[in-house]
């Protein structure tokens, strides 16, 4: 028995020496750089592989003889490769050369992916590689002129500040003009509002979101694509993939690190007066008033003073220069490091990813760190089953500091005069702080403000195909997120005793969004002509909010680093809960491969709506015919690819606050010990969803074998029951809120995107260019006012036939060349020294004509160059704060631009005459709002700059386990071309609400500049 | 296996058709309260009634009188910013957010009256409350609220020709009930009608003594109702009626004034407030609108400053004890600035009315009709007899003229209420009355300029609705 066990395993082992070869490879394509997850398959078996991150492969247990390769990838042409397996085995490199048609690639459309070809929809698509190409204080901002219809305004330069994004547009006024975001499925968390307008500044719920882990982004832009998602799609969807496990290389896991370290620097700086130009100023301010002797002084006199008193301010106050910009500002450090590893079996596919970054603005003590950690795990249960889970985990702390309108370097900008010193008093001139003015330098180094945020987004999908063409996919998902809003003041910021201490406040907001769907898809194939797909689907999603806000007295520090003894309040404030329960159903028909139609039927619940109209109903059809397959064209030898499309249907958008149906009350509270209980706002049964009807017609052309690939659409959105939220009742009402459908909206564009692969031989010279051109107007604001409606915080309002956001102001003329005074136009256009606001008009647009981008990447051996140029063409910038800083000299410091004043009869200059009092320009407010200072918002900037070098194959060989090295330096926000006089053109200043987020996003009110970065980056892959 | 398939299929969709429920929907933010649960019984009428007491206590904290003395002559030009420059130099527009929170703010405690009016009705047999007690308390409030924002909104009320005499002029938009529908302003008479009744409701209504009212007059009583009435009467020019209502109160009354000069002196009981917001502690400071603007004692320049005007009008009489009531910073230097004393505490409750006031305003309103001078006198001795060293040299006899009366009683109130919101209504309404003061304008202004009322906010402009014009008067 013994023997011939031995006899067999000694068979097996001559069996196995005879019989298991190894077909081993790598994979490359043009530039000799690895293809990772290309298949390998031995024609006519059952036998395959896919590469590594190496591009390596191997097939195991081949017999020798004479076999036939199959390589295919996607992006890539297949190729067929004949080879010989020997007795010791066979190695072959093969070069898969990129596909020029590309109709076969995946695309994300929503509970499920289609090829290219099938889309009927407006549909993009943009690589994570793509998003990680530049620093940015979020991911959503690298998606700045890379993509047709999307148009991103940066936030601003503070660390971690979100962007604007739109897409296609903007046609809400009330409702958030924000995309859906949906990360692995999940409609992600996504309130830019959730802590309100603190210190200048709103939440980004997308800052902790690492964009090391996303593997694609797709965008859905026309109803043909978003009305999947119903009464939520029509500000478009973004859709992110995050990645998932790859084959490593020779039984081992693919490794990958990348580190960056880099500097912020604002794009601009103020050219604010130092003090002998303020003296000089503010005195010929008080002489042209009539005054005489020294002009009186912020924070040392009064106008009421006597002439001594006056002088002796005068003389104290010249002896401070403080340059408050400086010492607000300061140059920022970056750092950003990632690591991921991932691998693929036969039964488990990983991927896991940790990463560390800490950016530094530019405005001292300003901060965002986030350490973020992602595993992505696949199992292959059967061939039947597979269970998918999504694990990310992220803490971002943001350290802030005052901004804007809240202090800092707005303060700077404004209230902190040069004359006041930073301290004052003590035997050196330094113990106390000085306090009879704005003194920005007191929050600076006494306030501890860090919000925390906790997110964690995990899911878990089960995909089970039990007949066959019949495949189920069951996803439930939870969005946590805590955020803690922390802030400490010291007794030297309150101005008080050290005995007494200090005070410390959190605001704890806990959101908690849980989300499942169910889809079932049956592809029925009658004949190899006629295919149809059918799909039917349930989700439900169901998010909460909690607010609790504390307050501790008698500390030293913030409720993290110190547990209060005391607790002198401890409240909970109403959250934001909803729900949405839909069904929706997408059935596609193709016929012969190049005529495609789509249905797409959505039905919503909510919770945010009113009781008399629970659900709505999205339908949309879609159809595209790819003429290129046409007996016609096929042999055409300039057009290598032709594809139109229409699409027409209904998208919703029901972004609103889950409150605002409800009549509510509040009992927080007492008076004089005694509970108390009162309403706070007023019930609308009535609250809908804002709907669009979009229609949309495109035009796919590819040129040449691709190498020219144009995407033209037309799209037109009619909006009705747009929602105005805080519709502003009259305030005799005493109500604090109330949310009504009320307008209608028109917003048309055309989007014109192309592709050119100009060089393509070893120097490879590629231009990516996008411009989006939108036509955008207010149809009807029913039988409210313009400035019922408002504009948010801005002088911005709603008018007919004008497009959201026009800037609605006095008309400013010019200086009066006698009087030196500013004359403004009333509505007749009658020259008039009195503002007001009467004479306001619809005068500007804060939303742009036009806005796109150019990338051109360039590839010589191992480097590559890319130069991304982003531009806006038209609409204007209002420049909030110049009419404070150019206009009635008050308490706020002034700019050098004052240079340019009149001072005597018969001077043409671009400011008035200097006053102190603001009835000599006409008004009764120094907050003079004209056309002097709305800007043309055109510009162009160079957002980008990385050139990189990958070390080739030869010098990689010599360090032992790395397959790939990747040196990059990178540069963004090098330079703008503008005639925009104010410190940067691109602007999205913060935001009270999401009406003053859609109307007023180019208005700057003391907001910091973007920031400008160097940086330099390492990549290895293991 | 055709069959199982179809099976299989038809099954699966079933499932995916009908796995949810769409009464999942049916939620409701947590920590969000809505009607049905809070307000079930009379105990939370109550609340709400409480609830208008404690938003009214916000706007009279100090900031709703600060912006009637930026309209005066008694602030020092000194760190004035901003939305309060607007109304120190007399230009609010529709914008101004200070203006306009203290409207809404104001028109919030009328909404919640409002809707206590309609819980009354409906728990009107709840034992828990006493109706007329509640309904008193709601009326007061309006009246209260309604006055306060006529005193800011429209011109006053009275005979002079350059007002209208009729009262026909524009008042301020009324509210009676919960409505999101806009309201049109009424006239000046419908106005002050408006209140007059609701204040005759009151008196009516409640009792003499509240029985909440142990310690503090935090909850109108009977005799807060009359005082206030007679404050109304008074304001719009109805002297005979603001007498009658006086000398039922004065007479009836058990009040007797304070020895204190400060009004704000309360950290003992003051037993010459009629009504009173009441602050509980530093947490729970009803007078920060106060504290956080005039304090003199914890700053070294106060953050608003007393003027050289009214400064120099003070100390035309050093016998005078109220003098020791304004803080000299900086004395004799270049930098001499001004504060008020009266606000020195680290919270105190708001005296809103006030017997020194009752009695100036009986001498006042005898004065000024020329009858029972011996009241008048004696009415102003009462305060004169407190607030000076040498008070005897100064006290009025029972046969003074009815103009020396009225001079000396509108001098008794210039320096009684410096700094308390009341110099630019008295001017107001005097010249309303058709008299000439000396001098005839306030900083410049005459009585009838149409900067002296704020702009409405401009969303109270609808169709129809009269804004005020913009003028600035300095």
């Amino acid at each position: 028995m013994k023997s011939r066990l031995l006899l067999t395993l000694v068979g097996i082992c001559l069996s196995a020496s005879i019989f298991a070869q190894s077909i081993k490879g790598r994979v490359e394509d043009e530039k000799k750089l690895p293809i990772v997850g290309a298949t390998v398959m031995i024609e006519g078996t059952k036998k395959g592989t896919f590469t590594n991150e190496s591009g390596v492969f191997e097939i195991k247990d081949v017999v020798t003889g004479k076999y036939k390769l199959k390589i295919s990838s996607l992006g890539s042409n297949t190729s067929y490769k004949e080879i010989e397996v020997t007795s010791n085995g066979a190695f072959i490199n093969i070069i898969l050369k990129e596909d020029q048609k590309k109709l076969d690639e995946v695309v994300v459309v929503g509970y499920g992916v289609q090829r290219k070809r099938e889309i009927t929809g407006a549909v993009a698509q943009i690589s994570g590689k793509a998003l990680n190409d530049m620093p940015v204080p979020s991911f959503e901002s690298a998606l700045q002129g890379k993509l047709a219809g999307v148009n991103v305004t940066t936030g601003s330069g503070l660390a971690g500040s979100g962007a604007v994004v739109r897409i296609r547009g903007i046609a809400s006024i009330g409702a958030g003009g924000d995309p859906l975001y949906v990360i692995d499925g999940i409609p992600i968390t996504q309130d830019y509002f959730l802590n309100g307008n603190s210190g200048g500044m709103n939440n980004n719920p997308l800052a902790s979101i690492n964009p090391n882990d996303i593997e694609t982004i797709d965008v859905l832009k026309d109803a043909g694509a978003s009305a999947i998602y119903g009464s939520r799609g029509a500000n478009g969807v973004i859709l992110i993939t995050t990645k998932r496990g790859k084959k490593g290389l020779n039984k081992s896991p693919s490794i990958n690190f990348t580190s960056t370290f880099g500097t912020s620097q604002p794009t601009a700086l103020p050219n604010m007066l130092n003090t002998q130009q303020y003296l000089q100023l503010r005195q010929e301010a008080w002489e042209n008033d009539g005054g005489t002797g020294h002009v009186w002084l912020p924070g040392y006199s009064s106008s009421q003073s006597s002439e001594a008193a006056r002088a002796a301010a005068y003389n104290k106050a010249s002896q401070n220069n403080t340059d408050w910009v400086k010492l607000t500002t300061r140059v920022g450090i970056k750092q950003n490091y990632d690591l991921s590893i991932s691998d693929a079996y036969k039964k488990l596919n990983y991927y896991a990813g940790v990463s560390y970054s800490n950016n530094e603005s530019y405005l001292v003590g300003n901060s965002y760190n986030r350490l973020a950690g992602r595993l992505n795990l696949d199992f292959n249960i059967s061939k039947k089953l597979k269970i998918s889970t999504n694990s990310s985990l992220s803490q971002g702390n943001n350290y802030r500091v005052n901004s804007a309108w809240a202090g800092g370097l707005g303060a700077a900008m404004s209230t902190a005069l040069p004359i006041y010193p930073t301290r004052v008093g003590g035997a050196n001139g330094d113990s106390t702080y000085f306090r009879n003015g704005d003194n920005p330098l007191i929050a600076q180094e006494q306030k501890i403000w860090r919000v925390g945020e906790t997110r964690a987004i995990n899911n878990i999908a089960i995909d089970y195909n039990p007949i066959k063409n019949l495949y189920f996919r069951g996803q439930g998902g939870y969005d946590y997120m805590q955020l803690y809003d922390d802030q400490f003041n010291s007794t030297k910021l309150l101005n008080i005793a050290d005995s007494i201490g200090g005070n410390a406040y959190r605001v704890g907001t806990t959101t908690k969004n849980l989300n499942y769907f169910i889809t079932g898809t049956y592809n029925y194939n009658p004949n190899d002509n006629n295919k149809f797909s059918f799909m039917l689907g349930n989700e439900f999603q169901k998010s909460t909010a909690s607010v609790v806000t504390q307050r501790t007295e008698k500390t030293t520090g913030t409720f993290y680093d110190k547990t209060p003894d005391t607790l002198y309040q401890d409240q909970v404030a109403p959250g934001n809960a909803w729900a949405f329960l839909s069904y929706f159903s997408r059935i596609n028909y193709s016929y012969k491969e190049k005529y495609f139609a789509q249905v797409i039927l959505r039905a919503d619940w909510s919770s945010r709506f009113g009781e008399n109209n629970r659900v709505a109903f999205m339908p949309a059809v879609s159809a595209g015919w790819v003429l290129s397959e046409e007996n016609f064209l096929r042999n055409n030898k300039s057009i290598s690819y032709l594809k139109l499309r229409a699409s027409a249907g209904r998208s919703g958008n029901s972004n609103i606050n889950g409150n605002a149906r409800f009549l509510t009350y509040n009992t927080n509270g007492n008076y004089n010990g005694l509970p108390i209980t009162y309403p706070t706002q007023a019930a609308n049964p009535d609250l809908r969803w804002e709907t669009s009807f979009i229609w949309d017609a495109g035009v796919e052309l590819g040129l040449f074998n691709d190498r020219i690939f144009t995407t033209v659409d037309y799209f037109d959105r009619r909006v009705s029951d747009v929602i105005i939220e805080g519709l502003a009742i009259s305030p005799s009402t005493g109500m604090d809120n109330y949310t009504a459908n009320v307008g209608k909206i028109t917003n048309r564009g055309l989007e014109f995107g192309i592709k050119t692969r100009n060089l393509t031989g070893k120097f490879k010279w590629n231009t990516n260019f996008n411009i989006t051109k939108i036509w955008n107007s207010i149809d009807d604001i029913g039988a409210y006012s313009q400035d019922a409606v408002g504009g948010g915080t801005n002088d911005t309002r709603p008018i007919i036939g004008s497009p959201i956001g026009t800037n609605y102001l006095v008309r400013f003329s010019h200086i009066d060349q006698q009087t030196g005074l500013p004359v403004y136009l009333d509505v007749n256009g009658n020259a008039t020294s009195k503002w007001d606001i009467a004479n306001r008009m619809g005068v500007g647009s804060v939303l742009p004509d036009a806005s796109g981008g150019m990338t051109n990447t360039f590839s010589y051996k191992g480097f590559d160059l890319s130069v991304l140029l982003n531009f806006v063409l038209g609409g204007n910038i209002y420049e909030s704060s110049a009419k404070r800083q150019l206009g009635v000299v008050t308490d706020w410091n002034m700019r050098t631009d004052l240079f340019d004043r009149w001072q005597k009869p018969g001077d043409n200059a671009q400011y008035a005459r200097l006053t102190l009092n603001e009835a000599n320009y006409g008004s009764n407010t120094v907050w003079i709002n004209t056309t002097q200072f709305l800007h043309d918002a055109t510009f162009a900037r160079l957002r980008n700059i990385t050139l990189a070098y990958n070390l080739q194959p030869n010098a990689i060989k010599k360090l032992k386990k790395v397959r790939s090295v990747r040196l990059a330096i990178i540069a963004t926000n090098i330079f703008t071309l503008t005639k925009y006089s104010g410190l940067d053109p691109e602007i999205a200043r913060d935001f009270e609400n999401a009406t003053d987020r859609n109307m007023s996003p180019n208005i700057t009110y003391l907001t910091p500049p973007q920031e400008r970065t160097y940086s330099f980056q390492i990549n290895v892959g293991f | 296996m055709k069959k199982i398939n179809k099976i299989t299929i038809i099954a699966s969709l079933l499932i995916i058709g009908f796995s949810s429920c769409t009464s999942w929907t049916e939620i409701k933010p947590e920590g969000l309260l809505l009607e049905d649960e809070a307000v079930t019984s009379g105990q939370d009428v109550v609340r709400i009634v409480n609830s208008t007491y404690d938003a009214l206590a916000n706007r009279l904290n100090g900031t709703a009188q600060i912006y009637n003395d930026l309209l005066g002559d008694e602030l020092a030009d000194f760190n004035i910013n901003g939305d309060r420059k607007e109304m120190y130099t007399r230009g609010v527009i529709p914008f101004n957010s200070s203006s306009n929170d203290n409207f809404k703010g104001i028109y919030r405690c009328i909404f919640r009256a409002n809707t206590c009016l309609d819980y009354i009705q409906k728990y009107d047999n709840d034992s828990f409350f006493n109706k007329s007690i509640l309904e008193g308390e709601i009326k007061f409030i309006r009246a209260l609220s309604h006055f306060e924002i006529a005193k800011l909104y429209a011109h006053p009320k009275g005979t002079s020709p350059l007002v209208d005499a009729n009262g026909t002029q524009l008042g301020i938009p009324i509210r009676k009930i919960v409505t999101i529908a806009p309201v049109l302003r009424s006239t000046i008479n419908g106005t002050y009608e408006a209140i007059e009744n609701d204040l005759l409701d009151a008196i009516a209504l409640l009792p003499i003594a509240h029985p909440l009212n142990t310690v503090k007059k935090a909850h109108a009583d009977k005799n807060a109702a009359k005082a206030l009435l007679a404050k109304v009467y008074f304001q719009s020019n109805q002297y005979q009626k603001a007498i009658d209502v006086l000398n039922d109160l004065l007479s009836n009354s058990s009040l007797v004034l304070s020895d204190s000069l400060n009004h704000f002196d309360n950290k003992s009981f003051n037993n010459e407030y009629l009504f009173q917001f009441v602050s509980t502690g530093t947490g729970d400071n009803r007078a920060s609108g106060y504290t956080g603007n005039y304090r003199s004692d914890n700053v070294a320049i106060p953050n608003m400053q007393i003027s050289s005007l009214a400064y120099n009008y003070m100390i035309q009489d050093t016998t005078d004890k109220r003098i020791n009531l304004i803080k000299v910073i900086n004395k004799g230097k270049p930098d001499e600035v001004y504060g008020s004393a009266k606000y020195n505490y680290d919270y105190f409750d708001v005296p809103y009315l006030l017997l020194t006031d009752m009695y100036l305003m009986r001498a006042e309103a005898l004065a000024i009709t020329n009858q029972n001078l011996s009241t008048a006198a004696s009415d102003v001795n009462k305060i004169i007899n407190r607030s000076y060293n040498n008070a005897t040299s100064k006290i009025l006899s029972g046969s003074e003229l009815a103009e020396v009366i009225k001079f000396r009683v509108r001098e008794e109130r210039r320096r009684e209420f410096l700094l308390e919101g009341d110099r630019i209504q008295t001017f107001k309404r005097i010249g309303a009355n058709g008299e000439i003061q000396t001098p005839n304008t306030m900083r410049n202004a005459a009585f009838n300029c149409n900067g002296l009322i704020f702009s409405y906010p401009q969303t109270e402009v609808t169709i129809g609705f009269s804004q005020n014009p913009l003028q600035t008067c300095n």
